[in-house]
């Protein structure tokens, strides 16, 4: 190699590595100024959390988010849980999130909400999704752009506060009714592949929960419009191939054990659920992971009080849920 | 895959540059060959096969043009002289056979593929009520998915074969070489329409070495491209989509607004994208065409064609316009019209019909649809117009040749030019002519509303600041400023704060995301 590539060849990596300074940099800086808003619903309540106190952790999508409440779990056995549930959420966003996760954090079990396997956002192809959520999650600066509009000449230098929790652990309750009609959709019996991209995702955070020591599960949450029996059987065949206990809570068997019903635990036509069916699957949830897991119970425990505070006021506004549940159930019948 | 997406520019492109970085200089174009077909493939999937139909084709009428040719050239010395002509003759009329069944072929295609559907439209509607003819009310209605590119690289190669039955350009030995030239991606999915004559020397050459400045300008166009495109294009997609999808609801300030940032969209986006592909071009030593200059600039509708999309209109004039009207029944229409009306209608007759069929053909390249035909005849009459009312001006306006020297009236000419564009614009972007004609009625009628539609004040201003950059770039490359040779002169820091300034400029305000609806490519789809 000529001495002038030498040159050329240094002089590019150098700047290239201005750049990525440059661009990390400024991407730090466009980061919320509240961990309230990291994230589409509350997900990024969890790094208001104090550290190791997550024994469980949800990772899905706007299913997750308005299926799983882990408050229910704290008050059934003393479980702490936290749903990271972000809409459009992917199988990559899935794996880097968690790996940010670990910083702070140290779950026994993580689930894996598995309508992530299976969705895609918009036109773009499945290789166009993956690199576009990737450079989100590699430069935060891809991801926060647009926070230059809530810039205020009172704000420009703010520091960050992450302190935020939520009361709610992720959850996102919706009280409204719109019964489901679209009939049964558990009857394909094909088998709907992974796309190679995501299952190599997803092996990588089957090797990241291995690292930490944590158990992995898989949990599909009812979802009339998007699950079906092709699907089951894709991401059971990837959770036989690797090991990892799979709950669908769409089977059969498993909504009539719950007791749930589409006339009244959905609030938009099937997609995701209102508290009704939440709650339902929740505290099924709830059971298998005692049943499965050795998961402690923190109530009352000395450095839980925060939990504890949180658990009273999420039950009292679990009443109003409930009331205003029923009164959106009354008008729709 | 779109040119403005981390795959294509983060990925694809770099790991074309290292490909042909590494590989041996006399092997590069091959290199340049395998990663075209990947970015064909990547982009069309099994619609590959249209094209490698295409380009065998071409290569091998282009073989057998070239050979009838040696043909010539070797026996015609050795035949006695009576028969030499007869010969010449004979291997002529082969030519044309040969190139004209070439071309039906690769126009057969693009038309069955892209016009097919607005054929039977035609048929039906000129057909159905006729007796006997009712059937073809009754004609599957056909959707076609169209290859990648097809617009464009049919008509390279149709010039390219046209280019070598002229004599023009040596026909190419081998099928990579068709194959490289006209599938290189950087020119597959918009252009511009490069000739295989201007083209060839570079591309398919066997000595392409890397240089520092390729590398650097190159990298610089692609990000002034994606400036265009994702800061200023896509952010007006969203008012002008609200304005045009829902055109009833809007009018006055707000269609013209509509109007205006349309305007501002194409032209940010299309020659966005083309300072994309011809940077990454750059970066490899090939130098693409230019397909805009200042169009804005333009002091009438003939010279705003020459300067927008430029290479569309070159090559309608090279190979349709000036064939056209030196056809032999032009020519005879040309006699017809001298003897009958007068020697002014013969010359200016078989121009005009010769304008209106390449406009009809622009207009019609754009799309099939009766609104693109009407959005090239608009041109057609704008220029007709012009060139028609010229002599009653001079005869109305004796100071007009001193006039037309000053600034003013040339800032009266592209004011006027910039207008009669924006009319074109609702023309082509509006969804039927009866929604044009709507949003014209409509602009006199007050919006009493807020302009801010869909976007924001944040959004508006990102987007003036944006449209007054590019503006300015213009005015300067106007005035002959090369911007990039003026920014290699300077130190190295303020160099690299400029280029990383534009890198953040672009990350930071490109309207990309969750909050944003961005366009694909709007002359990809043609």
């Amino acid at each position: 190699m000529s001495k002038t590539w030498l040159k050329h060849l240094l002089r590019t990596a150098a700047f290239l590595l201005a750049l990525l300074v440059a661009v990390g940099l400024v991407g730090e800086y466009l980061k919320p100024h509240s961990n309230r808003y990291l994230t589409g619903y509350t997900a990024g309540g969890i790094l208001g959390e104090d550290f190791d106190t997550i024994d469980v952790l949800v990772l899905g999508d706007s299913n997750a988010a308005q299926g799983i409440a882990p408050m229910e779990w704290y008050h059934q056995a003393g479980i702490t849980g936290y749903t990271y549930g972000v809409g459009w959420f992917s199988v990559y966003n899935a794996y880097y999130r968690l790996r940010r996760i670990y910083d702070e954090q140290s779950p026994k079990v993580v689930v894996l909400g598995t309508a992530i396997i299976y969705s895609k956002k918009g036109n773009e192809t499945r290789v166009q999704n993956a690199v576009g959520d990737i450079m989100d999650e590699l430069f935060p600066l891809v991801r926060f752009h647009d926070n230059w509009k809530y810039l205020t000449p009172k704000n420009l230098l703010e520091e960050h506060d992450y302190t935020w929790r939520d009361i709610n652990k992720g959850f996102t309750p919706l009280t409204g009714v719109h019964s489901y009609g679209g009939g049964s959709y558990m009857d394909d019996k094909g088998v709907a592949p992974i796309d190679p991209l995501v299952q190599l995702y997803l092996r990588r955070i089957v090797e990241l929960c291995a690292q930490h020591d944590t158990k992995l599960v898989f949990v599909t949450v009812p979802c009339g419009n998007a699950w079906n029996m092709a699907r089951h059987n894709g991401t059971a065949a990837f959770a036989a191939e690797n090991g990892i206990p799979y709950v669908d809570y769409n089977l059969d068997h498993n909504l009539k054990a719950i007791g749930f019903d589409w006339q009244t635990d959905t609030p938009d036509s099937g997609d995701h659920l209102n508290v009704k069916g939440a709650w339902k699957v929740s505290q099924a949830m709830g059971h298998y992971l005692a049943a499965n897991y050795a998961l402690p119970d923190h109530r009352g425990e000395p450095g839980y009080q925060d939990w504890d505070a949180d658990l009273a006021e999420y039950l009292a506004n679990r009443q109003l849920q409930q009331a205003s549940v029923e009164t959106a159930l009354a008008a729709a019948m | 895959m779109a040119y403005n997406t981390f795959l294509y520019f983060g990925l694809f492109l770099g790991a074309a540059y290292l490909g042909w970085l590494v590989a041996p200089a006399r092997r590069r174009p091959l290199v340049l060959l395998a990663f075209s077909l990947l970015f064909y493939w990547l982009s069309a999937g099994r619609y590959i096969l249209w094209f490698v139909a295409a380009a065998v084709i071409t290569w091998a009428v282009g073989l057998t043009l070239g050979r009838l040719d040696e043909l010539v050239a070797d026996a015609a010395p050795l035949l006695p002289k009576p028969e030499r002509k007869a010969y010449k003759a004979k291997v002529a009329v082969l030519k044309r056979s040969v190139l004209g069944a070439g071309c039906l072929l690769l126009l057969g295609c693009l038309v069955w593929l892209k016009y097919s559907p607005f054929l039977r439209k035609v048929l039906v509607a000129a057909l159905a009520r006729v007796p006997l003819f009712g059937w073809v009310g009754d004609l599957p209605v056909p959707h076609w998915v169209l290859p990648l590119g097809i617009s464009f690289y049919t008509l390279m190669a149709l010039g390219y074969l046209v280019d070598v039955s002229r004599g023009v350009c040596p026909p190419a030995r081998r099928l990579w070489q068709v194959l490289l030239y006209l599938s290189f991606w950087p020119h597959i999915v918009e252009g511009p329409f490069d000739r295989y004559r201007d083209l060839a020397p570079t591309l398919l050459a066997e000595n392409q070495h890397p240089t520092y400045q390729n590398l650097a300008f190159g990298a610089q166009r692609i990000l002034w491209g994606l400036f265009k495109k994702v800061v200023v294009a896509d952010r007006a997609n969203a008012y002008v989509k609200a304005v045009f999808d829902d055109f009833v609801q809007y009018s006055g300030g707000a269609t013209l607004l509509g109007t205006l940032l349309y305007t501002l969209q194409l032209y940010a986006e299309f020659s966005g994208c083309m300072d994309i592909v011809l940077g990454s071009a750059e970066i490899f030593g090939i130098p693409l065409a230019e397909n805009f200059r200042q169009p804005f600039f333009a002091s009438s509708i003939g010279e705003f064609w020459r300067r927008w999309h430029s290479t569309l209109g070159a090559w309608l004039r090279e190979y349709l316009f000036q064939p056209f009207i030196m056809s032999k029944p032009v020519v005879r229409f040309g006699r017809f019209c001298r003897a009958k009306l007068g020697p002014a209608a013969g010359r200016t007759l078989p121009v005009a019909l010769g304008l209106t069929v390449t406009w009809a053909a622009i207009g019609l390249w754009h799309g099939a649809g009766w609104v693109y035909l009407v959005y090239g005849l608009y041109y057609c009459a704008l220029q007709l117009l012009g060139q028609a009312a010229e002599p009653w001006l001079l005869k109305a306006m004796p100071g007009l040749p001193a006039w037309r020297k000053t600034w003013w009236y040339k800032t009266f000419q592209i004011g006027r030019t910039f207008l009669l564009v924006n009319v074109g614009m609702l023309l082509f972007r509006s969804n039927g002519m009866a929604n044009a004609l709507y949003m014209l009625r409509h602009l006199a009628v007050k919006y009493n509303a807020s302009l801010l539609i869909k976007v924001d004040a944040r959004d508006m201003a990102v987007l003036a600041l944006g449209a007054a950059l590019i503006l300015l770039v213009d005015v300067l490359h106007e005035r002959g400023v090369s911007i990039r040779r003026g920014l290699a002169t300077k130190p190295l820091p303020l160099r690299w704060a400029a280029y990383i300034g534009g890198v953040l400029l672009v990350l930071v305000f490109g309207a990309y995301g969750d909050h944003y609806d961005p366009a694909a490519f709007i002359y990809a789809q043609f």
